[in-house]
C-alpha cells in the first residue's frame, strides 16, 4: 500500500513537472508577432484549407514576390507559398514532403536562389524554417539536415533548452499570443505596401567557383523525383529580385538542368520577362530591389497566372463554394491590410503606424 | 511526507531543472526573440556563402607560366589592408569610423537582412566599392566585408590595377596561395586579396575576409 502511494506521488510529481515545463516552454518560445513576423510563416500553413493547385516553395523571393490573392481573384487559382527567410533547398524539399502529407497540388514552383547554399548557414533562420513544422519524418529529417554545428537535435524536440534564457526578455507578446499567433499572412504571402526605389544596385563580386554544391543538386533531384512520383509539374523560377545578385554562370547551370530534365524554368530577371510583367523598380519594390511590394507582387502574379493557365491543367475554381468561402476571408484580410498600410504611410510615413516609425 | 516520497519530489525537481537547461547546456550565441544568431544579407547571404563552397585550388591551372625573373619563391610582403585616399581599410574591422573618414560616397546601396534588423551597406568611391556587413552578435555594429577595385582608376598598395597583366601581378605579389585560369588569390589569416583574370589581364581586384 505504501509502495503504491509512493509510486502515485512520484507519477503525480513527474506529471506536474512535465505540465509546468511544457507551460514554461510555450511561454519562452518566440511568438514572432510584433517583430520578425516571418517566424510564423511555416506554422501558418496548417491553418489553411490545404486545398491548393499551385504550391510555391522557397525563400523570401517567394513569400514577398508573389500574391496568391491576385492568382485567386484573377484566375481562380488556389495557391499557397511555403516559404521562410533564407529557406535552404533541403528545407524546401522537406516542406514539400510535409505538404504532400496534407494535399497534392498540381504544380510546384521552386525559386532557385537557394541553390547557392550548400551547407547549413544560420541557426536563427533554421529555427524559423523548421520549428513551425508539425512533427513528422520530414521535420526530423529537416532538422538533421539543417542544424549548424552548434545546434542540437534535442533543442528542437524541447525548444525550452534553447529558449529558457528568454525568461528575462519576455514581452507583452509572449503572454498575449501564448495560445497562438494571429494570422499575419495571406496564403503564405508577406504583404508590404510601401515603396523604395531600386538605385545603385551592385553587381556581384566575381566568385572563385560558380558551381552549385552536390548537396543542392541532390535535393533538386529529389524534389524533381518527388514531384514526378506524385504527378506534379515542377516549375523552376528565379524571382525578379535585383539583389542578391544572380550570376549568369548560375543561371546557365539551372537552364542546362531544366533542359536536361525537361523542366519549366522562368528567370524573371530576363529582360523580356521583366518587360512582360511590367515591373517598375521605381515603384514596385519596398526595399530598393530586394523584394517587391504588393503592387509589384500583383503585377508579377498577373503575368504568372497567365503563364500557369497556359502551360498546365489548371481551371478556375472560384465557383467552388467551400474554396470561395475560404478565399473570401483571405482576400478580405489582404485588402484590409493593404488599406491599413496605405493609411499608415499617408499618416505616419511608415506601414506599421506611429508606434514604429523606423519601418 | 515520508522519505520515499521526498525522493520522488526531488527526482522530479531535478528532471525539471535538467530539462530547462540550468547549467550544462551550451548555448548558441545571442538570444532574444529571434533565437538570435542573426544573419546578414550581404556577405552571409550572398558571396561569402557561395565562396564557402569554393573548389580546391588547382595548382596546375595557372593562366601563364610564372616568369623566370619573378620573385615567386621569395617571401613577398603583401599588404592585405587597402589604402583609399589616406584611409586604411581593414577587412573584418569596424566599418563606421572608416566610412566616416572616407567622406561622402558617390553612390550607396543598402541590403537589409531578411527578417532581421542588420543591414549590409555598399559604398562606391570612384572605382572602389566598400561593402560592410552587420556583426553576427551585434547587428548594429557594421564591419568591413570587402573592398572591390573595379577599374583602372584604383590601384592596390603594390600598384596593381584592373588592366595590369598576370606577370605584373606575379612580379609584385609572388606566387599566389591559390590560382586557376580565372583568379589568383593571396591569403593570410582571415584576409585575402583576389585578382580575377580575363585571359592574361586583371579584370577585378577584391580585398575580402576569409570564412573558413
Amino acid at each position: 500500500m505504501a509502495n503504491k502511494k509512493v509510486l502515485f506521488a512520484g507519477l503525480a510529481m513527474t506529471l506536474t513537472a512535465g505540465v509546468l515545463l511544457a507551460a514554461y516552454q510555450r511561454l519562452v518560445q518566440p511568438k514572432y508577432m510584433s517583430d520578425v513576423v516571418e517566424g510564423n510563416l511555416i506554422a501558418d500553413y496548417y491553418r489553411s484549407g490545404k486545398d491548393h493547385d499551385v504550391l510555391f516553395i522557397g525563400d523570401c523571393e517567394c513569400y514577398e514576390n508573389f500574391s496568391p490573392v491576385k492568382l485567386w481573384e484573377d484566375y481562380g487559382i488556389s495557391s499557397y507559398i511555403r516559404g521562410s527567410a533564407q529557406q535552404l533547398i533541403w528545407q524546401s524539399y522537406y516542406l514539400l514532403e510535409d505538404t504532400l502529407r496534407c494535399e497534392k497540388p498540381k504544380v510546384v514552383v521552386f525559386n532557385v536562389l537557394s541553390m547557392k547554399y550548400g551547407e547549413p548557414q544560420n541557426e536563427a533562420y533554421n529555427r524559423m524554417s523548421v520549428e513551425g513544422m508539425e512533427w513528422s519524418k520530414s521535420k526530423i529529417a529537416n532538422i538533421k539536415a539543417s542544424m549548424t554545428e552548434e545546434e542540437s537535435f534535442l533543442s528542437y524536440v524541447f525548444p525550452v533548452l534553447r529558449y529558457h534564457s528568454r525568461w528575462s526578455e519576455l514581452t507583452e507578446d509572449d503572454f498575449r499570443y501564448y495560445f497562438g499567433a494571429e494570422p499575419n499572412f495571406f496564403s503564405g504571402y508577406y504583404l508590404r505596401a510601401d515603396a523604395k526605389p531600386a538605385q545603385n544596385v551592385p553587381k556581384g563580386t566575381p566568385l572563385t567557383d560558380y558551381s552549385f554544391s552536390d548537396t543542392c543538386w541532390d535535393y533538386l533531384g529529389r524534389m524533381m523525383q518527388l514531384c514526378a512520383e506524385n504527378h506534379i509539374q515542377l516549375v523552376l523560377i528565379k524571382a525578379p529580385s535585383l539583389y542578391p545578385y544572380w550570376y549568369p554562370e548560375w543561371d546557365e547551370q539551372i537552364r542546362e538542368y531544366a533542359e536536361k530534365y525537361q523542366l519549366h524554368y522562368v528567370n524573371f530577371l530576363d529582360e523580356d520577362k521583366l518587360a512582360a510583367t511590367g515591373l517598375d523598380f521605381e515603384t514596385d519594390t519596398y526595399d530598393g530591389g530586394l523584394h517587391l511590394n504588393v503592387y509589384g507582387a500583383e503585377k508579377l502574379s498577373d503575368w504568372f497566372g497567365q503563364y500557369l493557365i497556359s502551360k498546365f491543367d489548371l481551371r478556375d475554381r472560384s465557383s467552388e463554394p467551400a474554396l470561395a468561402n475560404e478565399w473570401a476571408d483571405i482576400c478580405r484580410r489582404y485588402h484590409a491590410e493593404t488599406e491599413r498600410q496605405v493609411k499608415n504611410l499617408e499618416q505616419y510615413g511608415n506601414v506599421k503606424g506611429e508606434a514604429d516609425a523606423s519601418v | 511526507m515520508n522519505k520515499k516520497s521526498m525522493i520522488s519530489v526531488l527526482a522530479a525537481a531535478a528532471m525539471l531543472a535538467a530539462l530547462t537547461g540550468c547549467g550544462a547546456q551550451s548555448q548558441p550565441a545571442a538570444d532574444s526573440q529571434s533565437a538570435a544568431p542573426t544573419d546578414s544579407v550581404a556577405p552571409a547571404e550572398t558571396e561569402a556563402a557561395a565562396e564557402s563552397q569554393e573548389a580546391a585550388p588547382d595548382d596546375d591551372a595557372s593562366p601563364a607560366e610564372t616568369p623566370a625573373d619573378t620573385p615567386a619563391d621569395e617571401a613577398v610582403q603583401i599588404d592585405f589592408d587597402y589604402n583609399l585616399n589616406g584611409t586604411k581599410i581593414v577587412v573584418g574591422e569596424e566599418a563606421d569610423p572608416v566610412i566616416e573618414k572616407l567622406g561622402e560616397a558617390d553612390a550607396t546601396f543598402e541590403a537589409p537582412s531578411c527578417a532581421f534588423t542588420g543591414v549590409s551597406y555598399f559604398y562606391t568611391y570612384g572605382g572602389v566599392q566598400v561593402i560592410t556587413y552587420p556583426d553576427e552578435h551585434d547587428q548594429s555594429l557594421n564591419r568591413i566585408y570587402e573592398v572591390d577595385l573595379n577599374n583602372d582608376t584604383a590601384a592596390t598598395n603594390e600598384g596593381i590595377t584592373v588592366g595590369s597583366t598576370y606577370e605584373d601581378m606575379i612580379a609584385k605579389y609572388g606566387k599566389p596561395s591559390q590560382e586557376t585560369p580565372a583568379y589568383a588569390m593571396y591569403e593570410t589569416e582571415g584576409k585575402a586579396v583576389r585578382f580575377f583574370l580575363t585571359g592574361n589581364t586583371v579584370s577585378q581586384i577584391v580585398y575580402t575576409i576569409v570564412i573558413n
